[in-house]
């Protein structure tokens, strides 16, 4: 276990500056801080970054937008990374979500000695990346369409709807990529060719498990929560219901403002763990907040910033807290491109090789399954 | 730097004004703020602050009651740090002084708090490759025992001017010059007012410099630019003039190692923070 953690934000007047520092004696100077931040200039953001000061060594991560904080854990003398890199990032990124989002309950101490961690971004929190990434959504888009395309022709492609001249693709394809929704890959005589082997759909889920629970075993709340749950997906007309395959051309429809909501709250690391917690039953307050290890207010404060998204609601006088609707985003097969992709290939449009590819990763990806 | 401050009553009388430093556009400034705060309503501000571009400075202003709240800043001054003051200011205003000047009595003691309020931070980055003499020069103004051997910079070394200018805290961003921390520069001179691109007076290193330049314009485009022709004791050093006249920025001689050198560059470094980025604009102009 790290000896030590301190946190520091950067701030163009100051440099960097230490906020918390835990145990209180830990020295560091200007240029150890200097250091630190040089090491998260120069690598990845994400990733732990080991650095060896004057008289310590340290491993520290970063957030990724602004304003930049860092958090910084101090080795043991002797102390092997290795084996423990996944508590310290867990760690890591517990610190950063709280800086964000519930600044005054940090509390190092705490962290450190009970190892307050959030895991690793799971497929879905991936994929929500995708919606949240500028022109990665149109991206994805175009490839529903076409299946198949050259990297350069895409690239090409979203540089004349985008009408910006400093489009990255790399940076516009990394989420699609990172979450394995497409695949680049370089076929003989067809140059870097971009596969779509997953769609993903971002809806609201009828909260199913949680509800099956509070049929089972909450029988004095399930009456009411099955109510609010059918008021919100199939409401009595002339009301209409909750439908997210309803064709979507507008750019401003509430489906896809929608879609960002989606997004945002699975991508949120502590709004995410308290969805989690209440897709498998309703909960306390308390209770949350003992499953997620989250202080208390945070969790009140998600709830209720949950609630006004209409993603959580609460029952029993507001003792208990329920799913109202799940925020979910599914990657299935897109077997609906196929047809075009024969054509093309019949029509010389696409190389049978390279079709051949495409049903290859395709068949890695959801063969098995079937 | 904050230049100007002044509050309006309902009929665009000044109901207090002050004035830090010169700003060209003063005079004009008064009448459209004037009419600005017959037009403007309460509801649009809700308790926060807007600002608008002019040339060479910024405008802040906000409306609380029927008085209008004015802050005239720099281009390069940092917003945020700019509408929290003008906050601050509205408060303290607002709590103890409004009733006072509604029944036009005097606004005893309200000039203190505006130079309380009005002080910022102004920062002054000095940018330049290595072993040209960046650090010595940060000893020089802080009037500090010179160090003889070089010492590279880690990162950045950060130190306030203990000097002051009108209502400044000056902020010295001494930074490495080592090719491995270029990647730190950009990042380093943001919100920068002055940036001092040291050169050592040699040819090689004064083309290299021209880089620089472009960096700084690039990055800061609001930031007052001034060239150092340091070492000028060596028999390689070209004139200040050459120098300036390669990076195409004012430049001005120096021996870092020499305490001699030490009021003039702080008289250097005081011009161009008050008089900022436009004095070289409307000269062209
Ligand atoms: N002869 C002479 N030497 C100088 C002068 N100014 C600085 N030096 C010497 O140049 C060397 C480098 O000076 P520094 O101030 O440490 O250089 P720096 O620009 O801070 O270098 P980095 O931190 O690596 O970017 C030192 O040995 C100084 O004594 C000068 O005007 N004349
Ligand atoms: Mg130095």
């Amino acid at each position: 276990m790290p000896k030590g953690v301190f946190i520091a934000h950067w701030d163009d007047f100051r440099g960097l500056v230490v906020e918390h520092k835990y145990p209180t004696s830990i020295m560091l100077t200007e240029k150890d801080l200097n250091m630190v931040y040089y090491h998260h200039e120069k690598g990845r953001t994400g990733s732990l970054q080991y650095v060896e000061l004057e008289n310590m060594r340290v491993a520290s991560l970063a957030s990724s937008g602004r304003p930049l904080w860092i958090v910084v854990f101090v080795l043991d003398e002797g102390e092997e990374i290795e084996g423990q890199e996944d508590v310290l990032l867990g760690m890591g990124r517990y610190v950063l979500a709280m800086l964000a989002q519930h600044p005054e309950g940090v509390d190092v101490k705490d962290v450190l000695e009970n190892q307050r961690m959030l895991h690793r971004p799971t497929p879905e929190q991936e994929y929500a990346d995708i919606f949240l990434t500028p022109s990665s959504a149109l991206l994805l888009e175009r490839m529903e369409q076409e299946g198949i395309d050259r990297a350069t022709r895409l690239a090409v492609w979203l540089n004349t709807q985008v009408q910006s001249e400093e489009i990255d693709i790399r940076a516009v394809a990394a989420p699609l990529m990172k979450s394995g929704v497409v695949r680049v890959e370089k076929v003989q005589g067809a140059g870097e060719t971009v596969f779509l082997v997953r769609d993903v759909f971002a809806y609201r889920a009828p909260p199913v498990q949680a509800l099956q629970y509070a049929l089972e075993t909450m029988v004095h709340i399930a009456e009411v929560y099955q109510d609010r749950v059918t008021e919100f997906f199939s409401p009595p007309p002339p009301e209409k219901g909750y439908n997210p395959t309803a064709a979507t051309d507008d750019p401003n429809s509430p489906l896809l403002e929608d879609r960002q909501r989606i997004a945002e709250i699975l991508r949120n690391g502590i709004h995410y763990e308290v969805v989690r917690c209440l897709r498998e039953r309703p909960m306390t307050l308390a209770e949350i907040s003992q499953a997620t290890t989250f202080p208390v207010e945070l969790v009140q404060k998600v709830l209720w910033a949950l609630e006004a998204e209409k993603v959580t609601t609460h029952v029993d006088g507001g003792s208990l807290w329920v799913l109202l609707t799940d925020p979910t985003i599914e990657a299935f097969m897109p077997e609906f491109v196929l047809p075009d992709v024969f054509r093309k290939m019949k029509d010389r449009e696409l190389d049978a090789k390279v079709v051949m590819r495409y049903l290859e990763l395709l068949d890695e990806e959801w063969g098995r399954a079937e | 730097m904050i230049r100007n401050v002044c509050i309006l009553g309902e009929l665009g009388n000044v109901v207090y004004m002050k004035e830090y430093a010169e700003s060209q556009t003063k005079d004009r400034l008064l009448d459209f703020l004037v009419n600005l705060s017959q037009f403007i309503s309460n509801e649009e501000f809700d308790g926060k602050t807007e600002h608008m571009n002019l040339p060479s400075t910024r405008i802040y202003y906000t409306k609380r009651d029927s008085f209008t709240f004015v802050f005239v800043a720099d281009r390069a001054d940092d917003p945020a740090q700019i509408e929290e003051k003008t906050e601050q200011l509205v408060e303290r205003f607002m709590k103890d002084y409004a009733n006072l000047a509604l029944a036009s009595q005097p606004l005893d003691g309200f000039d203190e708090v505006v130079d309380e309020i009005a002080v910022t931070m102004v920062k002054v980055a000095i940018l330049g490759f290595a072993g040209v003499g960046k650090t010595t020069t940060l000893h020089l103004l802080r009037g500090e025992t010179l160090p003889l051997v070089h010492d590279p910079t880690i990162g950045v070394s950060i130190k306030k001017l203990p000097t002051e200018v009108e209502n400044a805290n000056i902020v010295l961003w001494d930074l490495a010059g080592q090719s491995r921390f270029s990647i730190l520069w950009a990042k380093m001179i943001a919100n920068a007012q002055v940036v001092i691109i040291v050169t050592d007076s040699t040819l090689e290193n004064v083309l290299r410099s021209k880089k620089l330049v472009t960096l700084v314009r690039e990055e800061v485009p609001d930031a007052k630019i001034i060239g150092i022709a340091n070492k000028q004791d060596l028999a390689t050093a070209l004139t200040p003039e050459r120098v300036g006249q390669i990076l195409g920025i004012p430049t001005y001689e120096l021996v870092a190692i020499d305490i001699s050198y030490r009021d003039r560059l702080i008289q250097i470094i005081r011009r161009a923070i008050l008089e900022g980025k436009s004095e070289s604009k409307d000269r062209v102009s």
